[in-house]
């Protein structure tokens, strides 16, 4: 769910994955879906700014930052849970909402079917 | 309007409750929204638009063409994309329908104008305006794309709208920009006005002066955030009887027309 109470739009889900998939391959997934994503839509072409195999963690987009227009990922990967976090942010100019409920879902749609594949 | 007709409408988008950022849609044959076009903070390092242009040195203002057809996009070799600003309950104002060729030839005019306007790399003002000098900001892009594409440059009724009355450039450099196969419309013809439900109607007698200056006073004095320094103003007596002195133009405007329209007139009179 989004929330509005941030000056920055974000909605955020947990999916959850075979436990001691390796990061690599959830990073590499992320990327992959990325990419795809920024093929066809402008909102979607932020850069990976970190990639912390140690600590799961894959983020877009200088994430921490509030001033940046556009979907930013920051990604979580807790192998020993199965669990992946993942805040999406999506502010437009006033930090007008761009859709950050449908952009999780949209992301979330390619990423699992590439989780679950081979 | 007919099935087969282009229009160019003006938005306002509602910034903190009481400010407006104005921006420009280009409507398809059946109404669908095709493209936008925009003034935004935008920082000269990314070269992305930002939500909030809050430092001159790094922020410039620079006209931004969002373009939601997919052919549309291919035609202008730009990638389409989502990101929009219209959401229901807007003011906005139709302010051209006609055939494709005529508000094609106006719109690609203003989206030809990014490149030269882009260049000029004019400063963004910390949280749009300018409290000792005139502000140009997304408000001035508004306007210096409306006289581009030579069609009526509209104000918005009970909003503050800095940097409205100014430029990017000078009316010769725009004069240059314009596609001169279409004539200047001039604001006093008649265009389709669509004051939504709950919205107030156009007025352009509500003088923002008040407002802005409590607000820049406001943002100055504190060196608060344009959202902090926009709640200030509302719940000032200053904002507060800015929105009255609006509503109360609009009203009156309201029915001034209805006294010159006897079809509005009465549907002025059935909505009150």
């Amino acid at each position: 769910m989004s929330n509005s109470a941030h000056a920055v739009p974000e909605a955020a889900a947990t999916l959850q994955v075979p436990v001691e998939t390796p990061t690599p391959k959830v990073f590499a997934c992320a990327r992959q879906r990325l990419a795809e994503l920024g093929r066809d839509e402008a909102l979607w072409d932020h850069a990976v700014t970190r990639e912390d195999v140690q600590h799961g963690v894959l983020e877009t987009g200088d994430f921490p930052e509030d001033n940046i227009s556009g979907f930013r990922l920051h990604l979580q990967h807790d192998p020993a849970k199965g669990a992946v976090a993942l805040r999406l942010r999506g502010a437009g100019a006033y930090f007008v909402d761009q859709g950050v409920d449908a952009g999780l879902k949209e992301f979330q749609a390619g990423f699992s079917a590439c989780l679950a594949s081979p | 309007m007919p099935d087969d007709q282009y229009s160019i409408e003006a938005r306002s988008l509602r910034v903190a409750g009481v400010a407006s950022h104005d921006y420009w849609v280009l409507r398809g044959p059946d109404g669908k929204d095709m493209a936008e076009l925009h003034g935004l903070a935008t920082d000269r390092e990314t070269n992305r638009a930002i939500p909030i242009g809050t430092d001159e040195k790094k922020h410039s203002l620079r006209i931004w063409h969002y373009v939601h057809d997919k052919e549309f996009a291919a035609e202008h070799g730009v990638k389409p994309t989502r990101e929009t600003y219209i959401q229901e309950g807007q003011q906005h104002h139709t302010v051209l329908s006609g055939s494709k060729e005529d508000v094609l030839g106006r719109w690609n005019a203003a989206v030809a104008a990014k490149e030269p306007l882009n260049a000029l790399d004019l400063n963004y003002p910390k949280y749009g305006f300018k409290v000792f000098s005139d502000t140009v900001n997304s408000n001035s892009a508004y306007r210096t794309l409306g006289e581009v594409m030579g069609v009526p440059v509209k104000d918005f009724g009970g909003v503050i709208e800095p940097g409205l009355d100014n430029r990017m450039t000078t009316p010769e450099e725009i004069e240059k920009l314009r596609n001169k196969d279409y004539p200047v419309l001039s604001s006093r013809e008649p265009v389709a006005r669509e004051p939504e439900q709950g919205q107030l109607a156009q007025t352009d007698a509500a003088s923002p002066a008040t407002g802005a200056g409590a607000l820049l006073a406001g943002a100055r004095d504190g060196e608060a955030a344009l959202g902090t320094a926009m709640r200030e103003l509302q719940a000032s007596a200053q904002g507060q009887e800015f929105a009255a002195r609006a509503q109360a133009q609009a009203q009156a405007q309201t029915v001034a027309d209805a006294g010159r329209e006897p079809d509005a007139a009465q549907q002025a009179a059935a909505r009150s």
